[in-house]
This record gives C-alpha cells, sequence and structure tokens, in this order.
C-alpha cells in the first residue's frame, strides 16, 4: 500500500563489487519475476550493468546506481540507472548523464498507483542533482536520455510544471534529452 | 537523498503533475511501461551521447 509518503527513503547509491547492491537487487528481482510466472528479464541491461560495475577500476567517469526504498528489512530495489560524467562539446563543464534507467519487473507487470510512479521519477531526477554534488561524479549539468514518445511527454509536463514551482531550476530539452543546468546553483536545496 | 527538502517536494509535485495529467499514456513511458525483449541492445562505449537502445514493446 502506498500513501502520498511513498517517497520517503529513497537512495541512490552507486553499485560496486564490495556492496554487492547489484547482487541484492537481482536476487529480490528474480522473486518477483517467480510471483509474475516469469523468468528472464532485462538481462541486456543487468549484464552490462555487471559489465560496468566489473571494470569500475578503469571507468571511474561511468558507474550504475540504485535506487532503493526504505531499509534493512523493507528495503525495495526499485530500479538502476547507468551514469557517466562527461566533457561535451558546446558545454562549460562536465555533464553527468543518465544513459538509461531500468525498473523493477513490478513496474511492468503491476498496476502502479500515480503517486509512486511520481516518487520514483523525482527519484531519479533529484538522485542524479545530487549525484551531481558529490566529490566523484561532480558535474555542472545533469541531463536524463528520453527514450520515447512517453518520456518526452512526462519530462515536457515535468518540465512545465517545475518551472511553475521553482524558477531557480534551469530545466530545458536538447534533443531527446533532459538538461538540468548549473546544478551546483542549487547545492542550497539539497 | 533528501525527500524533506523543498526541492525534492518541488521536483515530487511537477512529476505528479505531468503523471495525472498523462493518465494511462504513463504506461507508454520507457520507464514505466516498457518491457524490454531479450534482444535488446545497448550501447557499450559510456561515451556515445546516445544509449542506442533497441526494445520491443511485448505487453
Amino acid at each position: 500500500m502506498f500513501t502520498s509518503k511513498s517517497y520517503l527513503g529513497l537512495k541512490l547509491s552507486e553499485a560496486t563489487l564490495d556492496n554487492k547492491l547489484l547482487e541484492k537487487l537481482e536476487e529480490q528481482w528474480k522473486g518477483q519475476l517467480l510471483a509474475y510466472g516469469e523468468v528472464e528479464y532485462a538481462e541486456t541491461y543487468l549484464e552490462h550493468a555487471r559489465d560496468v560495475i566489473r571494470r569500475q577500476a578503469e571507468r571511474a567517469h561511468a558507474g550504475v546506481y540504485v535506487l532503493t526504498r526504505g531499509e534493512d528489512d523493507a528495503l525495495f530495489y526499485e530500479g538502476l540507472a547507468h551514469f557517466n560524467v562527461a566533457e561535451l562539446p558546446k558545454t562549460t563543464g562536465k555533464t553527468l548523464r543518465a544513459v538509461w534507467i531500468l525498473l523493477a519487473p513490478r513496474f511492468d507487470f503491476d498496476d502502479i498507483e500515480e503517486e509512486e510512479l511520481a516518487a520514483i521519477s523525482a527519484g531519479f531526477i533529484y538522485g542524479g542533482i545530487d549525484v551531481a554534488h558529490r566529490p566523484e561524479t561532480e558535474a555542472d549539468h545533469y541531463k536524463l536520455f528520453l527514450k520515447n514518445i512517453g518520456d518526452r511527454k512526462m519530462a515536457h509536463g515535468m518540465a512545465y510544471s517545475l518551472r511553475a514551482r521553482n524558477p531557480s531550476v534551469d530545466v530545458a530539452f536538447k534533443g531527446n534529452w533532459l538538461h538540468i543546468d548549473n546544478v551546483s546553483t542549487l547545492k542550497d536545496q539539497l | 537523498m533528501n525527500t524533506n527538502s523543498k526541492l525534492f517536494a518541488d521536483i515530487y509535485a511537477a512529476c505528479l503533475d505531468s503523471v495525472h495529467e498523462m493518465g494511462d499514456d504513463v504506461k507508454t513511458m520507457s520507464w514505466f511501461g516498457q518491457r524490454w525483449h531479450p534482444n535488446t541492445k545497448l550501447a557499450q562505449n559510456e561515451d556515445e551521447d546516445v544509449a542506442e537502445c533497441v526494445s520491443e514493446r511485448t505487453s
């Protein structure tokens, strides 16, 4: 049962070989798949995530981040994203990019309340701004890849509403990317 | 993640506005409604500007 407080306890953490976050996520997701009578889920994405984590030492600018909600015995692995930091052409400073996002199987097989969908979306948007302020992934800009027309529609509506609610957030679109520029100006709001 | 911050509250409220406005169309989002085909291909090079994903909606 999710309420308007379904965002409580959200956390975005880098998965490493040491913390085994990805293994724990996969174990929980396998349980979800069993409940739906499914076996395989997004294997290409998960294999790519395993590879990024395995090669962490040689690619410090890239990482897999896991979105969790809750804690201890009630910890839910809600999704993961592939982030990287790069200096891009025609852009001043560094940019943190969320190049893909994958959610837990239950988001695919169940009907999910609007409040929870909003909470997960906010987790990746706010979470990315937060990651852009961490020393190892510090960046001036944050952008998320919008894969299809649904992503664009959601992002457009979100950006329109966010500009009205908080004009200090520099949110815009370029191509298939949602840009949040000059994130350092948001440090005091984190 | 400080979910008690005003910034989070603003982003959450903006997301909720948009999700509400989309209605059932929210299922067309790759995040929430896309079931990934086993043959989905991903860009392996993080320096590419776009994750070149090929997916198939099977649900």
